[in-house]
């Protein structure tokens, strides 16, 4: 067992056993150990499940949105997922009183898909990720790998390792990660290509779009209990039918109604089933939205909760140049 | 019906060949990592050493956006046509096992003799000439041997099979539809293998298998009440977080919805995938939904699966291809739900 | 290619009646006369009615396949397509497929002492087994129609209440309303159906009983028949879910083994008792 591991079920055991909270949020071995999924642990039996790796990748916070949770629980966030209780609070989806937050340093998710290649994904024991590498240890053999060939895009320039909400603390605060890739390099490479280039990168993407809304559900900043892609009186301009204008039509609409609620945790591209960068098109007008509107990064301190999203309040001095 | 072999690169060869006069429908790399069947033009495009597909060949028998039919309408004149119909003649190459199954089992549902077969299913079944290729490297969520009838070389509904070997395929021509194939283009084939070399390369295969489940009694255990009425899925339906990916990429799921399209007093009607997994999947007028949560929906979902296609249809609407738990955003695992549900009844 | 039999064809409205409170009788005739003629529907089946860009709907055939030369189908405006359904006019067209899932089991119920019980437009899918009864009258026993509505207004089909079906031998009206408004004019009985069931309390032996209404309603009918002594088997009812192809493959209306377009909507007892539901009925 790992020291994470212990931690966290002896966090989680100490709150139930105290009473503190009904309902601790973390996560447990899926079909293997290197592959986990959510445990939602109310008895000390549940929680003796609980793990913690390199692989606990969901956004947790997010699970906690629907309101049908009616007993204070406890959540594990890493510093990705803290910033999404910050966005699920501004939208009133969260009870702050009613939710403890446990926060983890984190120094990058290992990406399963990046490594199957290398290593066998099925006998994976342990993984340990330094700011110099990836240790993938197997049942045979033990797997040195580079950042970039183990962590998930989004992990290789972090800018918040550590949960900027938190109750309590677990684990040591991870000190400044290596920037191995610059997003916003690349995101901006894409927007200097012609309108032709950018249409062929797009349509390229969109056409393989399945429309399951995987991306839609796994987003902190899509709230709505029903969301106008949903009903057939609603969606009349929107067809239900998978043609590449209307898959157009759903990412850039999507992204729009995302704009400056974003908090680039990078789960819509991490669910995409077919490999499309919608992180790039979020990323975007979250840059977009910084130009306009000076909002720097969202959601990165519990002062952001009462500080709507900027399409949602209006100022005098807010630019006005499409009217 | 007779065993064969073609060298690995004649098959390149053949399928050239074959594109002159049918369409041939293959696995292709997309994207890095993302495999899709889609028309291709050479044989070059066509990924043999692949695990899956992300979108299984439903997509080819049953499109995910499927044109019905077209119409002219004013209020006191209609006029409805059907759209010209499908006259080419196809090759469906590379179909894993799991897939394979996946046909039959939709076979079940859309090309059954009653009044209602599906015309657009089966005039694509009909004009489809499948090749089936066994997988040599099963990948780590398969787990098609656990299931009845099913292995990583199982020729299922296939009219010729492939199976890599060392150096070639063996070739296994099954139906009319093969043996057609294979004696018009019968300079690529050669007679070295028997069905005992088939066997034995079976079961290297299978002992390759990295994931399994029990599935005994499946059926039966999901048929107890308090199986359905169980916690069980309260619980489950927790971390769901309500997408289609699962049924959208699930071989047998055929769930569709029906819309038109229409510009001014033109349009046409097609249908188009829908999931259960969405909360107005069943929602009908008055909002009244008789599976108003995730916990009916997820239920649903495995119920579907394990135990109402089997009593409709006499078989498990699971092929074991793990997709579903592969891409599942949360890992939602049918494998697990499997044993769990044993351990509930 | 065989037949796509999610194509509807054109249908003509020959005549529409405002029936009650938001539902209106819709007669239609299929352009095609050999269609119209072959059409046959046996009572208690449904067509897709269709509005071309608008949608489609499932909707059951209340007249009986004895009147050949027309199809009518009571409709309440309850969402998008049958809001543009009410606004059609005599000679507008329209688009249907079908007939479409399952019967009354007219045939097992011959020689028998039938009970109708209905409320609203529940009366609907019931009006095409009751004309078919009477167009048969001498293969079938004893009649009495339980009907209610929210108020007077809300009756539908006044003329076969009040007219046509009391005229006929061996048949038995019970009618009750909900409650009234002073305009009504109303002398007769003000309660629930299944209150009025109870009263009328008819004897299992040898009996039918056919049941369509509000969800609400159809519980407690079941229920008093149940008390009554009725067997599961002599208890028949129609169950209804969100439809879209009609034709058993589409998903959308699946319990358990069952797809309630293609498999019902008629269903006994017995059968409803079989499927995996949450709750009692």
């Amino acid at each position: 067992m790992s020291k994470e591991t212990e931690l966290v079920r002896n966090k989680a055991k100490e709150l139930l056993e105290d009473g503190d909270v009904e309902l601790v949020v973390g996560y447990e071995e899926g079909t293997y150990p290197s592959r986990t999924t959510p445990l939602f642990a109310d008895t000390l039996e549940k929680a003796e499940r609980l793990i913690w790796n390199p692989f606990c990748v969901n956004s947790l916070p997010k699970l906690l949105s629907k309101g049908h949770f009616e007993d204070k629980l406890a959540v594990f966030v890493k510093g990705c997922d803290s910033r999404t209780v910050i966005r699920l609070l501004q939208d009133n989806q969260l009870d702050r009183d009613e939710v403890i937050v446990l926060g983890i340093p984190c120094n990058g998710n290992v990406d399963l898909d990046k490594i199957k290649d290398k290593v066998d994904i099925t006998t994976i024991i342990e993984v340990e990720v330094t700011n110099n590498g990836v240790n993938v240890k197997t049942e045979g053999s033990t797997e040195e790998l580079s950042r970039e060939e183990a962590l998930y895009d989004k992990c290789l320039d972090c800018r918040f390792p550590n949960p900027v909400i938190a109750d309590e603390v677990i684990g040591n605060e991870v000190s400044e990660l290596p920037k191995n890739k610059n997003k916003d390099d690349e995101v901006a490479s894409l927007a200097n290509k012609s309108v032709a280039e950018k249409n062929e990168f797009w349509e390229a993407h969109f056409e393989r779009c399945l429309r399951c809304y995987a991306c839609r559900n796994a987003c902190s900043a899509c709230t709505c209990r029903d969301c106008l892609f949903d009903r057939d009186e609603r969606s009349t301009w929107l067809a239900k039918g998978k043609t590449l204008s209307d898959n157009e039509a759903f990412h850039i609409t999507r992204a729009f109604h995302v704009a400056g609620r974003c908090v680039d945790c990078g789960e819509c591209e991490r669910v995409c089933p077919v490999g499309i960068p919608v992180q790039k098109l979020n990323r975007k007008i979250s840059l977009d939205m910084d130009n306009l509107f000076g909002i720097g990064e969202i959601a990165t301190s519990e002062d952001d909760i009462d500080n709507p999203p900027p399409l949602g309040t209006f100022l005098t001095e807010d630019p006005e140049e499409f009217m | 019906m007779s065993t064969k072999a073609i060298d690995k690169n004649k098959l390149s060869e053949l399928l050239n060949s074959l594109l002159f006069k049918q369409t041939l429908i293959a696995p292709v790399e997309a994207e890095e990592d993302i495999l899709l069947f889609k028309n291709v033009e050479s044989a070059d495009q066509v990924v043999l050493d692949y695990q899956n597909t992300i979108t299984p060949v439903k997509d080819w028998f049953f499109s995910q956006t499927e044109e019905l039919f077209e119409f002219k309408n004013k209020i006191t004149e209609l006029e409805i046509n059907d759209l010209p119909a499908t006259d080419g003649e196809y090759i469906l190459f590379g179909a894993r096992p799991c897939d394979l199954k996946s046909v039959e089992l939709l076979d079940l549902v859309f090309d059954e003799d009653g009044e209602f077969s599906d015309s657009f299913y089966k005039e694509k079944r009909d004009r489809t000439t499948i090749i089936g290729l066994s997988c040599s490297e099963p990948g780590a969520y398969c787990f098609c041997n656990s299931l009845d009838g099913l292995s990583p070389t199982a020729t299922c509904n296939a009219d010729i099979m492939l199976t890599e070997m060392d150096g070639d395929y063996l070739v296994e021509v099954l139906t009319d539809k093969g043996e057609k194939l294979v004696s018009d283009n019968s300079s690529y084939f050669s007679d070295k293998y028997s069905e005992e070399d088939k066997e034995t390369r079976t079961e290297e295969i299978v002992s390759n298998m990295k994931l399994t489940v029990d599935v005994d009694d499946i059926e039966a255990i999901m048929q107890k009440e308090d199986v359905y009425l169980s916690d069980y899925w309260q619980e489950l339906s927790l971390k769901c977080l309500g997408c289609a990916v699962c049924t959208y990429i699930c071989p047998t799921c055929h769930c569709y919805d029906i819309r038109d399209y229409s510009r001014g007093n033109a349009g046409i009607r097609y249908r188009c995938w829908d999931s259960c997994m969405f909360n107005d999947f069943t929602e009908a007028a008055g909002d009244h939904n008789p599976r108003p949560t995730r916990r009916e929906r997820v239920r649903q979902r495995f119920m579907h699966k394990l135990r109402f296609f089997d009593e409709r249809y006499g078989d498990t609407g699971c092929v074991g291809c793990g997709r579903c738990l592969e891409k599942c955003p949360v890992n939602l695992d049918i494998t697990r739900v499997i044993s769990d549900v044993k351990e509930l009844a | 290619m065989s037949k796509n039999p999610l194509r509807p064809y054109p249908a003509t409205i020959t005549e529409v009646r405002d029936e009650s409170v938001g539902i209106k009788t819709f007669k239609v005739v299929l352009d095609d006369e050999e269609m119209m003629k072959d059409f046959n529907q046996e009572p208690g089946q449904c067509a897709q009615l269709s509005i071309m860009g608008v949608g489609e709907a499932m909707i059951s055939i209340t007249s009986p396949r004895t009147r050949s030369e027309y199809l009518e189908f009571s409709i309440a405006a309850v969402g998008k397509l049958t809001d543009v359904i009410h606004e059609l006019e005599e000679g507008d067209k329209i688009a249907l497929r079908g007939p479409l899932g399952s019967s009354f089991p007219y045939q097992k119920m011959q020689g028998k002492d039938l009970v109708f019980i209905a409320g609203g437009i529940g009366l609907a899918p019931l009006r095409s087994l009751i004309n078919f009864v009477f167009d048969n009258r001498e293969d079938y026993g004893h009649v009495d129609i339980i009907y209610g509505a929210r108020s007077p207004k809300h009756l539908c089909f006044k003329e076969e209440l009040f007219e046509t079906w009391p005229s006929i031998d061996d048949v038995d009206l019970y009618l009750t309303v909900d409650g009234t408004d002073e305009d009504d004019n109303w002398d007769g009985r003000t309660g629930y159906v299944p209150d009025y069931l109870k009263d009328v309390d008819p004897d299992p032996e040898g009996r039918i009983t056919v049941t369509c209404g509000p969800p609400i309603m159809i519980k407690f009918v079941l229920e008093a028949l149940q008390d009554m002594g009725f067997e599961d088997e002599q208890i028949i009812t129609t169950l209804e879910l969100n439809m879209k192809c009609g034709i058993g493959k589409c998903g959308r209306c699946n319990i358990g083994n069952k797809y309630i377009c293609l498999d019902g909507p008629v269903f006994d007892l017995t059968e409803i008792k079989e499927l995996p539901i949450d709750k009692e009925l």
